[in-house]
């Protein structure tokens, strides 16, 4: 249980094992931090505050298995509801948390004020905004929640919506690319880089994921910008090259920021992402920063500063800052990698350590 | 519901039944059960819900796809004739009974 802030001077606890953490995000790092925690033996209270009010679940399969309809929501889930109840880890779903006082040691958030000992900041990344003029009722639609997911499928299983553009081919927009493609959509790519997925893969693999895709019928044009959105009875998009393309759905996939304001307004360091060393701890000593949203010196990049947006990432520095709170400091030092679907495709990526460390995500 | 056995990579035995469809993954991690950690969320391509199929039952399980075949080439655990990913694997009344063994490393 998690004392809200209204018995002030608590002595402190000297055991680590007792006292009390939070953490902001309930993705891949969140729940593994959670469970990492446990199966240390930490004895404290555990609370998990997440934005999204659904039951937490796993984001990579949104593009995958759960837009295809081969993965359902229950299927999605990092664990039972039981397992939050007999591991005692608390979850506030729903709930924003507005503020960290560094100084106080708390989180303010829309049910009131909680004091952690450790704060662990698994916020992850929002997505980047088409940065163009838009006309029309609708918006393009971006992919991240759950609630996402419902309503990409939902718009391109209707009924008369056949061509498709996907502004973005990298892996958001390649994956529904693919299973638009798939359901025997018209589907055009458009791509400001030369090369799909130029910022982690090598050109060899860019060509064999085009030619993978042009197989499936995917117009895809590569070196083009989108110059700006009209929607009338169809969308209509500019292209930098003169041309034009219309379409009954358009999908934005351009990368994506780390979420680190609330962690930046605390005054903790920032910069592509939050600041932390090899133990994952950030410029404010008990602060830790895991996943998507960290920026850490990564000793396969030699030392550069990383931010890496990728599953593996997310899982090993939870394990890592539990073993530190619990006592045990072990430092992150995993190779870079991830893996992905796409049309009849399975990689293990590793990731160019060189790409990596340039200070944006896909650019459009 | 079809009861499975799971061995953990600890080598403790937990048996859990469980609902027809769902997979032998789903069944291992929301039953916490240590050794699988099926880091894509079952999308077949991280090789981290590597499994040992108890040998009467392997006649008994779903063909393995292309992709399956590929990812196994990479798992951490040595590969056997019982290997399987676990996110491959839904539960069938046929299954009744298995014994799925959890290697130690993923």
């Amino acid at each position: 249980m998690l004392l809200p802030l209204l018995v002030p001077n608590i002595p402190p606890n000297s055991n680590p094992m007792k006292k009390n953490v939070i953490i902001i995000g309930a993705g891949h790092a969140g729940i593994q931090a959670a469970a990492s925690l446990r199966e240390e033996g930490f004895e404290g209270s555990i609370c998990i505050f997440s934005e999204d009010a659904d039951f937490p679940y796993q984001k990579p399969p949104l593009s995958k298995g759960y837009l295809d309809g081969s993965q359902q929501k229950n299927s999605i889930m990092f664990r039972s509801e039981a397992w939050y109840e007999n591991n005692q880890v608390e979850l506030k779903l729903g709930e924003l948390v507005v503020k960290v006082d560094i100084s106080q040691k708390t989180v303010h958030a829309t049910s009131g004020e909680y004091a952690f000992d450790f704060l662990v900041f698994a916020t992850g990344a929002y997505n980047r905004e088409l940065p163009i003029p838009i006309k029309g009722t609708d918006q393009p639609l971006y992919l991240r929640t759950m609630k996402d997911a419902d309503c990409l499928k939902e718009a391109l299983d209707q009924e008369g919506v056949q061509d498709i553009l996907v502004i973005g081919g990298g892996f958001i927009g390649l994956e529904v690319a693919a299973y638009a493609a798939k359901s025997g959509k018209k589907v055009t790519v458009v791509e400001y880089q030369p090369r799909l997925m130029q910022r982690v893969l090598p050109p060899m693999l860019s060509e064999h994921f085009a030619a993978k895709h042009q197989a499936y019928g995917v117009d895809l044009r590569m070196g083009v910008g989108v110059q700006d959105l009209t929607q009338d009875s169809k969308w209509l998009a500019s292209l930098s090259t003169g041309e034009s393309v219309t379409a009954d759905q358009v999908i934005v996939g351009i990368g994506v920021l780390p979420s680190q304001v609330l962690a930046q307004e605390a005054g903790i360091r920032c910069s592509n992402g939050i600041e932390v060393n090899a133990y994952c701890e950030t410029s404010v000593a008990g602060i830790y920063a895991i996943g998507d949203c960290a920026l850490h010196p990564n000793p396969f990049a030699k030392g550069q500063m990383v931010r890496l947006e990728s599953v593996q990432n997310a899982v090993d520095q939870a394990k890592v800052i539990a073993s530190t709170i619990c006592g045990k400091p072990s430092s992150y030092h995993q190779c870079l990698g991830f893996g992905r679907t796409n049309i009849t495709s399975n990689y293990k990526w590793p990731v160019y350590p060189k790409a990596m460390t340039n200070s944006s995500s896909e650019e459009m | 519901m079809p009861q499975i056995t799971y061995i953990d990579s600890d080598g403790n035995k937990h048996q859990v039944e469980l609902p027809l469809g769902a997979t032998i993954m789903e069944g291992a991690v929301q039953n916490d059960i240590k050794g699988i950690i099926a880091e894509c969320g079952g999308s077949c391509m991280c090789a981290t819900c590597h499994c040992y199929i108890g040998e009467k039952y392997l006649d008994k399980l779903p063909e393995m796809e292309e992709e399956e075949d590929e990812m196994l080439e990479g798992a951490v655990a040595p590969r056997t004739e019982r290997s399987r990913l676990g996110c491959q694997v839904r539960i069938s009344n046929a299954l009744d009974g298995l014994v799925v063994e959890i290697p130690q490393e993923q």
